[in-house]
């Protein structure tokens, strides 16, 4: 574990984290940020953990799925219903520890039974049938009165501030560099283009297709719990295949697989909706203007010959120095 | 009986609603491998226009016709502005950009008509027809009538016209297609333009039948009919009506015999289920990868 | 007796089409096979039966005496059956190095929980698969490119770099589909080095389909020729190239 934390000491966007988040930290315990940029800074926190984990299924895996969101619902709905009800008697600094645990195992195990039934499934298949497990998820949610059913699950403490949120994060987001980073992150890379190669190289594919399912579910309900916890009610319609949508779209945004591009884009795209405020009623229009403008601007040649353009210029000049 | 009979005739009716939307899902698929989800937002274009209409006194028949045309106009432009320019990038991002676009239908009718639900006109006074205690509303009857006139015209359209066997090569093998001389970007706008007015067809036959109209109604049709399409076997027309009429039966029978609230679990289960056994759709045929 | 690969009465149905029937082949120790035919003939299919994508309709195919028929494609490669693919597949996404490694998978286990806790065992695991993987490299004269991107190789170095993917299974029988298919006579005349030094290095059995005839004269020792799903002849290069039955296949009446 030392060897890993030098080697990454080297990395400048690892240092760079680090102080944004001790940064974050200092700002928050001395009050020096407000409570509504606190509240967004933990959202990002909580959008980065989704991504990050979609990533490893979507990005690195290559599986198209809109069922995150179910997944994350598991998480929130387990985990406050375990601080909240199970053990009302229990201080919340003590019963938030194994609700976390316990919302994530609850929704890795739902990512289980999703994965083995979606196996023999590729592409647009598997993303109708994952959107079909979280709407699933979602009516019964809806229909669970010991939780609230409709009207929402109220109530619940909202333990989870911004200190907790970014350790929490930091931690998930760290485990999960460290296993993209190892045999187990070359084999779903390599799963992703050759599925039969993989296949006829020794590799059990359908295993490592359920773990991905496994690890990806596990922290969408880390990133449940600390949702629930720090929104303090829920509603099973938040959960519906549109905020899927949402956590695919910073995954496509930072580039399937990409690592770092996903943390970006799940911060730029937590912020954006927050700066388009002053739009008021024209904000989700200009988002969704930005979202076409995105995508057909990442994919336009001519951009793309210029950015290579640029990098190789750049690179250039760093010879001639 | 009668009640399980009624319930069959309710469901086909429904059924019609999710086939033609599903025709256009699986068109349009079929062509582009696109899963275009601003179709359902298509479905709310069209009955929007033809509440505008039939509120400053317009005849029907021109309301209905100008709806068809202005959901033809924004499903094509769509094509033209958003999808083409990434016809040959990865499919991911064609995606996105289609839920771009969903979110841009959704949010510019919010912006033009207001948030607050609209109540659509009854446009359809026939009276209900009585069959040894079966109901046939006049909206149920007319639904189903023109459903079934526009499947067969659509049936006829891919199997026997030119158009449709060129449809057909694009959607075979697209390079192929216009190395026969093939124009891809006419066929694919004419696919939209299909498309695009069946849902607007579509739109204006679901307000009829439930009169309701909101910025988001299109969305959750849409999805219902996609997943018609994928039961059916996407890509594959006679598969989509398939889908579309099963779906309606199955969600009318779960809502009258076991359960109101869960009736979209339930689908979804169905789905899920059939999806397990039959990995491409019922009319799908299984592929195995070459080697 | 060293039998590697031994089968028998091997045949496979598609809907209605007999597309391989009484098949059989026996390959010994360090040995190199060809596997020749008319396009059609099913050589593909036998190669596709003999790694476990296809399932045959029946028949026999044992590898060191063990029954391989109904296990696992993964499972099958790990008891030592490696191939190359018609069209080369390589994970043009990773690095030379890191396509071997994902091919030395099954001799450097390590669990996920020693990746999270990057334990002991992580990093000897690393370090052994570095290790062995730019051996392997080396011998295959791709150490050289090991940190290039697999897709930007030059056609004929992806070539053998799949070669030596399928060499880090560490296989008893290594099957080469179409090996010379796209090279120029230059890369072929490669090849051909490439593949008799593997024989030798390795000391692997070697079972390959071909049409580019030079390549298999030159490299077999036996030859089995395959029409119609049918074998049609076993026998020494010198031997085919002289059988009429052999001769007809290929022309035509």
């Amino acid at each position: 574990m030392f060897r890993e934390v030098k080697k990454l000491c080297k990395n400048k966007w690892f240092i760079f984290s680090l102080i944004g988040v001790v940064v974050l930290m200092i700002l928050s315990f001395t009050n020096l940020i407000s409570r509504y940029y606190q509240g967004i800074f933990t959202s990002i926190c909580i959008n980065i953990i989704l991504v990050t984990s979609l990533n490893l299924l979507s990005g690195y895996l290559g599986e198209l799925t809109l069922g995150h969101a179910g997944f994350m619902s598991i998480g929130a709905y387990v985990g406050a219903y375990i601080t909240k009800d199970l053990f009302p008697f229990l201080a919340i600094e003590i019963s938030f520890w194994p609700a976390l645990i316990i919302g994530a195992i609850i929704a890795a195990l739902i990512g289980f039974v999703v994965a083995f039934a979606s196996l023999r499934l590729k592409g647009d298949y598997l993303a109708i049938i994952t959107l079909a497990f979280g709407e699933i998820i979602k009516n019964i949610l809806t229909n669970l009165e010991l939780v609230g059913g409709a009207k929402g699950y109220m109530g619940i403490s909202r333990f989870v501030n911004l200190p907790l949120a970014l350790i929490i994060m930091f931690i998930s987001v760290f485990l999960i560099y460290l296993l993209v980073n190892s045999q187990y992150g070359r084999i779903i890379k390599a799963i992703s283009v050759d599925d039969l190669a993989s296949n006829n190289s020794g590799i059990d594919t359908k295993a490592y297709k359920i773990k991905t399912f496994v690890i990806a579910a596990f922290f969408a309900g880390i990133a449940g719990v600390l949702y629930a916890h720090y929104m303090g009610n829920l509603a099973p319609k938040i959960f519906d295949y549109n905020m899927s949508i949402e956590i695919l779209v910073m995954v496509v945004l930072g580039g399937m697989g990409n690592f770092k591009g996903g943390i970006i884009s799940a911060i730029i795209l937590t912020l954006l909706p927050e700066l388009l405020r002053g739009f008021a009623d024209y904000q989700m229009l200009v988002y969704a203007l930005i979202l076409i403008f995105m995508m057909l601007f990442k994919n336009n040649a001519k951009v793309n010959a210029f950015f290579s353009e640029l990098k190789l210029k750049i690179s250039k000049e760093k010879v001639h120095e | 009986m009668n009640l399980f009979t009624q319930q069959i005739v309710n469901g086909l009716s429904l059924g019609a609603i999710y086939a033609l939307i599903a025709l256009g899902y699986t068109m349009v698929y079929g062509i582009c491998k696109l899963i275009n989800f601003a179709h359902g937002d298509i479905i709310m274009v069209g009955s929007y226009i033809a509440y505008v209409l039939l509120a400053n006194g317009i005849s029907l028949p021109v309301s209905i016709i100008a709806s068809v045309v202005g959901c033809v106009i924004v499903g094509v432009l769509i094509e033209k502005i958003a999808y083409k320019p990434l016809r040959d990038t990865s499919r991911i991002s064609l995606l996105i950009t289609a839920i771009g676009i969903s979110y841009l239908l959704q949010n510019l009718c919010q912006l033009i008509m207001g948030v607050n639900p609209l109540t659509f006109p009854s446009i359809i006074n026939i009276e209900s027809l009585n069959f040894f205690g079966v109901t046939i509303t006049g909206n149920m009857l007319v639904t189903l009538i023109i459903s079934i006139i526009l499947m067969i015209v659509i049936d006829l359209l891919v199997k026997k016209t030119k158009i449709g066997k060129a449809m057909r090569a694009v959607s075979e093998d697209r390079e192929a297609a216009s190395l026969m001389g093939i124009n891809i970007n006419s066929i694919i706008s004419i696919t939209f333009a299909i498309g695009s007015a069946l849902a607007a067809i579509a739109g204006i036959l679901w307000a009829a039948n439930y009169p309701q109209l909101k910025p988001t109604m299109g969305s959750l049709p849409g999805i219902k009919a996609f997943i018609a399409a994928v039961f059916g076997g996407i890509g594959i027309v006679p598969g989509a009506v398939l889908g579309g009429f099963l779906l309606g039966l199955v969600e009318t029978m779960t809502k009258a015999y076991i359960s109101t609230q869960f009736s979209d679990g339930i689908v979804f289960f169905i789905l899920i289920v059939m999806l397990i056994f039959k990995p491409n759709g019922i009319l799908g045929k299984n592929e195995k990868e070459k080697v | 007796m060293n039998n590697i690969l031994h089968v028998e009465n091997l045949g496979i149905n598609f809907g209605g089409l007999r597309a391989v029937d009484n098949f059989y082949m026996d390959i010994y120790g360090n040995e190199l096979v060809g596997l020749i035919g008319p396009n059609g003939a099913g050589k593909t299919t036998v190669f596709n039966m003999l790694t476990g994508i296809y399932a045959p309709s029946e028949g026999k195919i044992e590898l060191m005496g063990e029954s391989i028929i109904n296990k696992k494609i993964n499972d099958i490669a790990k008891m030592g059956i490696a191939r190359t693919f018609q069209n080369i597949r390589l994970f043009n996404n990773l690095s030379v190095v890191d396509n071997i490694k994902v091919a030395l998978n099954s001799s450097h286990l390590y669990s996920l929980k020693d990746s999270l806790f990057r334990t002991k065992k992580y990093y000897q695991a690393e370090e052994d698969m570095e290790n062995e993987a730019m051996e392997l490299l080396k011998i295959m004269h791709l150490d050289d490119l090991a940190y290039t991107l697999a897709a930007n190789l030059p056609y004929g170095k992806q070539r053998e770099l799949e070669i030596a993917r399928a060499l880090a299974l560490k296989p008893k029988l290594l099957l080469l589909d179409e090996p010379a298919a796209g090279m120029n006579p230059k890369e072929t005349l490669e090849l051909i080095n490439t593949i008799r030094y593997v024989q030798d290095y390795f000391k692997v059995s070697i079972l390959l389909i071909e049409h580019d005839m030079n390549l298999v004269m030159e490299l077999c020792k036996r030859i089995t020729v395959l029409n119609y799903g049918m074998v049609l002849k076993v026998g020494s290069p010198l031997e085919i190239q002289n059988d009429e039955e052999v001769i007809k296949a290929y022309l035509g009446n």
